[in-house]
Order: structure tokens, then C-alpha cells, then sequence
């Protein structure tokens, strides 16, 4: 999954931005739903991705190929939405707001499905917002993107064992937070 | 297998399928004479499913839009930006002596056309002068010695 011609990197680093665009048509939805998922709003995800690109456009040349093309986008789309919500809670602007998702989906119209889609999307950001941005991203990175641990470790430069015990605490927070909910 | 050990994997490498298969099965083992854990087992796999249910949707078209504008509007920026540091450059070498160059440019234009001019233009009026007059006094004259029509001046002087 994600794996792009060389030649095409090559190119795209030279300025063809035909060929930039198909860099973007390969990575764009993994980097809008990772951003959509750590930051939970659409607008804020359409600002990542529009911040992931440019920063992988002006640091292509420079881009020696010691990682995989594809971790490198992965780390900074991961760190970039991160930094994005991070500021979203500064500024307390930390919004949830699932009922975007819906309306991006296509052909969404009224209809039983789309009803428990949207009790499934709030259900989901319930979960999510109850865990600090970093198990989020392991958490998401693992479930929703399906990487391995390898692959999270590497994008996130981080050891595989930390991985490992993020999505252990990350769990473990979920469980306690579907326990609390059952109590109420 | 201690409940300990076997609910940290559940809760990371059994869970996520990145245990060997030796470890599964005794996993599993456990798992069957174990209600503790197997109701954790059950929990978890509950707790994930908005996970796993979760739409991927595409990007929004408009980003893309974006981007494009972004980088055109970036390219304009620094070809202006290249074309005023090149202008700098230029003015800050050429400007102080500029009257001084224009003034012996202009002086060296006027000469060249003064001089290529006179040859150009003057001589060959001259010369249909000449020609002119000495074919009509061949007519008046109907003289057979024409060269004493065209005398040059050096002739003159000689004979």
C-alpha cells in the first residue's frame, strides 16, 4: 500500500507537478483521515493536509530515501496533526464535530445505514477524545490505517515496545471509559 | 500462562495479530479455562468495533485546489522576487557611471553614422553627378574623345 515509482518522486522533486499530483492522489486519503481522526473536524483535517503536502513538496529534493518514501509521509502527516490539535486545545477550539464525516461520505443521504453510521461516528469520537493525541495516533494508526507495530515505530520514531504500551494504555482507557459509561 | 501476562498480550500482540503462532495457541489454551480473561477478551474486541467500523473517506477535492494555488502563487513570488535581486544587482553596478556610459554610447552611434553615412549616402550622389554629366556632354559635344569630359581632378592636375 502506498508505494510510488521512484521516477515519479524524482520528477516531482524537479518541479513537475503533474507528477507531484500523483504523490497526492496516492497518500491523500491516509493523510486526511489520520489528520480527521486525531483532530476530529473536517476543517482542521483539510488544514493538515493541505500543510502535509506543501511540506513534503518543498522538502522532496532533500528527501535522501534512508526511510520508505511512504514512512516519511506518514511521520509528518502523524506530527503535523498532532501540532494541529495541540493548538486546537490551546486556543480552546477543541471541537467535536462528527457530523462532517458524514456529509464528506458519498451519496450520503437519510437512511437507517447512515443513522448508524453517524451513532457509530459519535460513538468513535467519544472514544478517541478521551485519549491524549499520542495513543490516539498509535491507536489510529493501528486500527483504522492497519499498520504493524514496525511500521508505527518507524513513522513515529519511536521504539516498538512504546508502541506496544501506547495501545496498551490506550485500550485500558477505553475500557474504562465504556465501564464509566455503563455505570451512568 | 499467568492471567498477568496473558492480558497484557491481549490487550497489544493478540489482539493486533502480531504474536507467533506458539504464543497464540497457548493463548487460546488459557483463554478456554479462564472466564477473567476471556470476558476481557470479549470487552475488548466491543470496544474496538467503532474502530474497525470507521469510514475512510477521500479528500476533499478543494484541497488539492489548494495546494496547486499555493505552489503557483509561491513560483510567482520567487521568480519576482529572483527578477528584483537581479535588477539590484544591476543597478548597484551600472547606475552611478550610467550618464558616462550613455553619453559615449550615444557619441559612438552618432560617429558610426556620420561616417558610414557619408560613404554610404554622399558618394554615390556624387558619383550619378558625374555619370550624368559627362552622358550629356557626350551628346552635346559628339566628341569621340569623351575622356576630356571626364577629367577626373587628378588628371587635371597631371595633363
Amino acid at each position: 500500500m502506498h508505494d510510488i515509482a521512484p521516477e515519479i518522486l524524482k520528477r516531482a522533486s524537479q518541479g513537475d507537478i503533474a507528477a507531484f499530483e500523483e504523490v497526492y492522489r496516492a497518500f491523500s486519503s491516509f493523510v486526511f483521515n489520520v489528520a480527521f481522526r486525531i483532530n476530529q473536524n473536517s476543517a482542521d483535517a483539510e488544514e493538515v493536509t493541505q500543510d502535509v503536502f506543501m511540506k513534503v513538496y518543498h522538502n522532496l529534493k532533500g528527501f535522501q530515501f534512508r526511510s520508505a518514501f511512504k514512512t516519511w509521509v506518514y511521520r509528518i502527516t502523524v506530527n503535523t496533526a498532532i501540532n494541529r490539535y495541540r493548538k486546537s486545545v490551546r486556543e480552546e477550539h477543541g471541537r467535536v464535530n462528527y457530523d462532517n464525516l458524514i456529509e464528506l461520505l458519498p451519496g450520503a443521504s437519510s437512511s437507517a445505514a447512515d443513522v448508524i453510521e453517524s451513532d457509530n461516528e459519535a460513538r468513535l469520537n467519544t472514544l478517541l477524545g478521551a485519549l491524549s493525541p499520542e495513543y490516539k495516533a498509535c491507536l489510529v494508526l493501528r486500527e483504522i490505517e492497519g499498520l504493524s507495530y514496525q511500521e508505527i515505530a518507524a513513522s513515529l520514531k519511536i521504539p516498538v515496545n512504546t508502541v506496544r504500551s501506547r495501545l496498551k494504555r490506550a485500550r485500558q482507557a477505553l475500557l474504562e471509559h465504556g465501564r464509566a459509561e455503563a455505570e451512568i | 500462562m499467568n492471567c498477568k501476562k496473558i492480558q497484557d498480550l491481549l490487550l497489544s500482540d493478540y489482539l493486533d495479530d502480531e504474536i507467533g503462532s506458539s504464543l497464540r495457541r497457548r493463548s487460546q489454551e488459557h483463554l478456554d479455562i479462564c472466564e477473567a480473561c476471556r470476558k476481557l477478551e470479549q470487552e475488548l474486541q466491543r470496544v474496538r468495533i467503532p474502530l474497525q467500523k470507521a469510514p475512510r473517506v477521500e479528500a476533499p477535492a478543494r484541497i488539492w485546489q489548494n495546494i496547486r494555488q499555493q505552489i503557483a502563487e509561491e513560483r510567482q513570488r520567487e521568480f519576482r522576487l529572483s527578477w528584483e535581486n537581479m535588477k539590484n544587482w544591476l543597478e548597484e553596478r551600472i547606475v552611478i557611471r550610467r550618464p558616462v556610459f550613455a553619453l559615449a554610447t550615444v557619441m559612438a552611434v552618432l560617429l558610426i553614422v556620420f561616417v558610414l553615412g557619408r560613404n554610404m549616402v554622399f558618394r554615390p550622389y556624387d558619383e550619378a553627378r558625374y555619370a550624368g554629366e559627362a552622358f550629356t556632354s557626350i551628346l552635346d559635344n559628339q566628341d569621340d574623345t569623351i575622356a576630356a569630359n571626364l577629367e577626373t581632378s587628378i588628371e587635371k592636375y597631371f595633363l
